[in-house]
């Protein structure tokens, strides 16, 4: 490292421009991990659905509980749970989330990516009244285990005419899934119906775990015959199928958001590769003095390339800290859509490369004319 | 100094700075071709927006109220009763107009491959009291009991198998195309309609609806009529306008797409504003001894600074202009389609003055802010050695 001082003298030679440069490369690489993670949060509910789940809605309106055993006794599928449930909050009515009624058993079969510990399935499958919450939910309002935790409904009315829900946490359950389902409060869809004041003994959704993913189409098939002549009809998809079609769908508008990003993305970067560029060009004769000196062409360049790649990998890395916390903080508003949204660890690794190849590309460029010119030609155009 | 000639000054300084950018011309170019990209994205993407914005707003009137459900279920004809002898309620010739609609979704072939999810409303016959811009363009209106359906133009548009005189298969039934729709540019014309028996039967529901539609007699009339049925212990229901249902439906994809569209647009901005930085640093070191020489003349500082300001503000103003006018001519109308209540929703980019006005300001925010440094840099050169130095 004995060139340090060099290096260091050559950065801050023009101190505003270096930092100008550094920031505008900060600026690029905070949209570059802003995509990413946008690109992520749509692509990413991908990788939540499971091949192994398929999920049953309503045609139209919402079907009965009955629905549940005919279901199940459907050849291929090895586990069902069921989803209703309401917008509620605890304390303020700022501090809403999603209080979802199923049933525990079939819950946690269909969901493996669910964890929740042995003792705490125990408690919760054996008590109605009971409730599991999400690791963050549970965090931001100081829920304890054994605690007694009333739940506002928005507008959901329990039999009594009230809307607070008494329910007990029996556990906390922990999942890799992204930071929007570790907010969900889990109770007893039999405890739901039981004190819902109307519309009793209906059902939003019921999810199916089947045995063979090949047959995802036939076993959905075989349940919407199920109820061919029955009011509701269904229709049954894979998570897989439906997600795909909502990528699809709502697809259309993101890929546009990603090609113009993208593009804006390496035009930033080559306005900031052509000011690198200038302003080694600006220092031609000064790099032909070191030459003759008897710096040799591989120390000329490693100095040269040094400084680019090292305000590139700077100002980039300080991007991506910039862009994570960006999407630290849009998260909760743009949950519904892009659940996913995160920078994955290939968005980084593939970030450090674009950093380096753009470093050297910066100082590459101008290299080729210092050395294209000879050291006593430099020295008369100083 | 008096105020006529200091404005002299500064006009004269800017006169001649802003000739000689023609001597500056590629880093002046880099700084107009970076706030003109700014520029371009930013309407690129707000444009969206505002097109979404542009259906939702059309859609739904004042007066018409959308009585839906707490909690899964559907609306028994009882219902729809207790909700048409509410207050507020307008009436027609044949009683209170309290219309049940069904409203599901059909899957339709976009093309060989692609299926796609597109809104099918059941309405009843005196629709025309509650969506009066809706009118049949192409065919006719269907008729009730013969599963006839009518499309809207934005769906026609989009799917081959849903145009005039086509057979649709769907749910065990044939029905057939006997008209296409226009409703004044709102979501509707992205939605498919028969009539609601049909629907219901088809369907096997009975005589339930999923949802009320209700025309009041005027549009204060809501609070009361929303309040008394959300009073009466027999209903548990929300009550909404219509006019402003359908852009809450869409709040989501609002937010995300003006949320990531101002980062986007801020992130470049930030960008643009150092290379212009840059740019006008290397002006103002270019224009040293002039400048210099201009203060040695006695020219004032301020003026020294404006002229640098204003050459920056210059390069902004034409960079908003073009990036407005390129943003204008590949954006305005594009027509795309996304996902809303449930089935597919056609809109078309919108450019609105608006917004090129708000492009045009950012841009010249960014020149400012580019420029502002580099010119009290300018006015802080000390003469003698500046003009010695160069």
């Amino acid at each position: 490292m004995k060139y340090w001082p060099l290096l260091w003298s050559n950065i801050r030679r023009k101190k505003l421009r270096t930092i100008f440069t550094l920031f505008a490369v900060t600026a690029a690489f905070a949209l570059f991990g802003l995509l990413a993670a946008m690109q992520h949060g749509m692509n990413g509910v991908m990788q939540i659905a499971s091949a192994e789940r398929i999920q049953t809605n309503a045609k139209l309106g919402a079907m009965p509980i009955s629905y549940g055993p005919k279901i199940s006794s459907v050849q291929g599928v090895t586990a069902v749970t069921w989803f209703n449930g309401f917008r509620g909050y605890y304390q303020d009515e700022k501090n809403t989330f999603q209080v979802v009624a199923t049933y525990p058993q079939g819950f946690l079969a269909v969901y493996p990516e669910v964890r929740l510990g042995e003792q705490a399935r125990k408690a919760w499958f054996d008590d109605k009244p009971g409730a599991i919450a999400g690791t963050l939910i549970a965090r931001r309002y100081g829920w304890k285990v054994g605690q007694r935790i009333p739940v506002q409904s928005q507008n959901v009315t329990k039999e009594d005419g009230t809307k607070t829900w008494y329910v007990t946490l029996d556990g906390i359950y922990n999942t890799d899934l992204p930071d929007r389902y570790k907010n969900f409060v889990m109770i007893h869809y039999q405890y739901f119906n039981d004190s819902v004041a109307r519309n009793k003994d209906f059902v939003g959704q019921y999810i199916e775990r089947i045995d063979d993913p090949r047959q995802a189409a036939q076993i959905s098939q075989r349940i919407d015959d199920t109820f061919a002549t029955s009011f509701p009809q269904t229709r049954t998809a894979s998570e897989v199928a439906e997600t795909q079609t909502f990528i699809r769908e709502f697809g259309n508008i993101g890929f546009i958001t990603l090609v113009v990003g993208a593009a804006v993305f390496f035009s930033m970067l080559l306005v900031t590769v052509n000011t690198m560029s200038q302003s080694v060009r600006e220092r031609t004769s000064e790099l032909a003095v070191l030459k003759a000196l008897g710096f040799g062409r591989g120390t000329v360049s490693g100095l040269v390339l040094a400084e680019a790649v090292g305000i590139t990998v700077i100002g980039g890395a300080l991007g991506l800290v910039v862009a994570w916390q960006l999407a630290r903080a849009i998260y909760k508003s743009v949950q519904q859509i892009l659940p996913a949204l995160g920078i994955p660890p290939l968005a980084v690794v593939l970030g450090v490369v674009l950093m380096i190849l753009f470093g050297l590309v910066a100082g590459a460029l101008p290299l080729r004319q210092v050395f294209r010119l000879r050291a006593a030609d430099a020295l008369r155009r100083a | 100094m008096s105020p006529l000639i200091w404005a002299r000054e500064t006009a004269s300084v800017c006169k001649f700075s802003l000739e000689s950018v023609r001597f500056r011309l590629q880093p002046a170019l880099i700084a107009v071709i970076g706030f003109c990209g700014v520029v371009l994205v930013f309407i690129g993407l707000l444009s969206i927006r505002d097109g979404l914005t542009a259906v939702l707003s059309h859609t739904g009137s004042d007066d018409v109220a959308i009585v839906s459900l707490n909690g899964p279920g559907m609306v028994d004809l009882q219902t729809v009763r207790t909700i048409g002898d509410a207050p507020g309620v307008a009436h027609g010739k044949n009683g209170p107009l309290a219309l049940g609609d069904m409203v599901t979704s059909l899957m339709v072939h976009k093309n060989a491959k692609q299926l796609a999810a597109v809104t099918l409303r059941g309405v009843g016959p005196q629709y025309q009291e509650i969506w009066n811009k809706m009118h049949v363009t192409e065919g006719r209106m269907f008729k009730p009991g013969l599963s006839e359906i009518v499309v809207g133009r934005a769906a026609a548009a989009q799917f081959p198998q849903l145009r005039l005189g086509k057979i649709f298969h769907w749910n065990h039934r044939d029905w057939k195309v006997v008209g296409t729709f226009t409703s004044g540019g709102d979501m509707h014309e992205s939605e498919v309609w028969a009539d609601v028996h049909d629907v219901q039967s088809a369907y096997n529901a009975g005589s339930n609806f999923s949802g009320v539609y209700v025309k009041l007699t005027s549009p204060a009339a809501f609070d009361a009529f929303s309040k008394a049925l959300k009073s009466n212990p027999q209903l548990s229901v929300s009550v909404d306008r219509e006019s402003t249902f359908f852009a809450n439906e869409s709040k989501d994809l609002n937010n995300v797409i003006t949320i990531a569209g101002g980062l986007i647009a801020l992130l470049m901005g930030i960008g643009a504003v150092f290379g212009a930085l840059n740019t006008m640093y290397a002006a103002v070191s270019a224009r040293t001894r002039e400048i210099a020489t201009l203060r040695a003349l006695g020219f004032a500082r301020s003026p020294v600074v404006l002229s640098v300001v204003i050459e920056a503000l210059f390069l902004g103003a034409v960079g908003g202009v073009v990036g407005g006018a390129i943003g204008y001519l590949l954006f305005n109308g594009f027509k795309a389609t996304t996902i809303g209540n449930g089935g597919m929703l056609a809109f078309q980019f919108a450019v609105t003055p608006t917004l090129l006005a708000t492009g045009l300001i950012y841009a010249l925010a960014m020149g400012l802010v580019g420029g502002l440094f580099p010119a009290i840099r300018a006015a802080r050169l000390p003469i003698a050695t500046a003009i010695r130095d160069v």
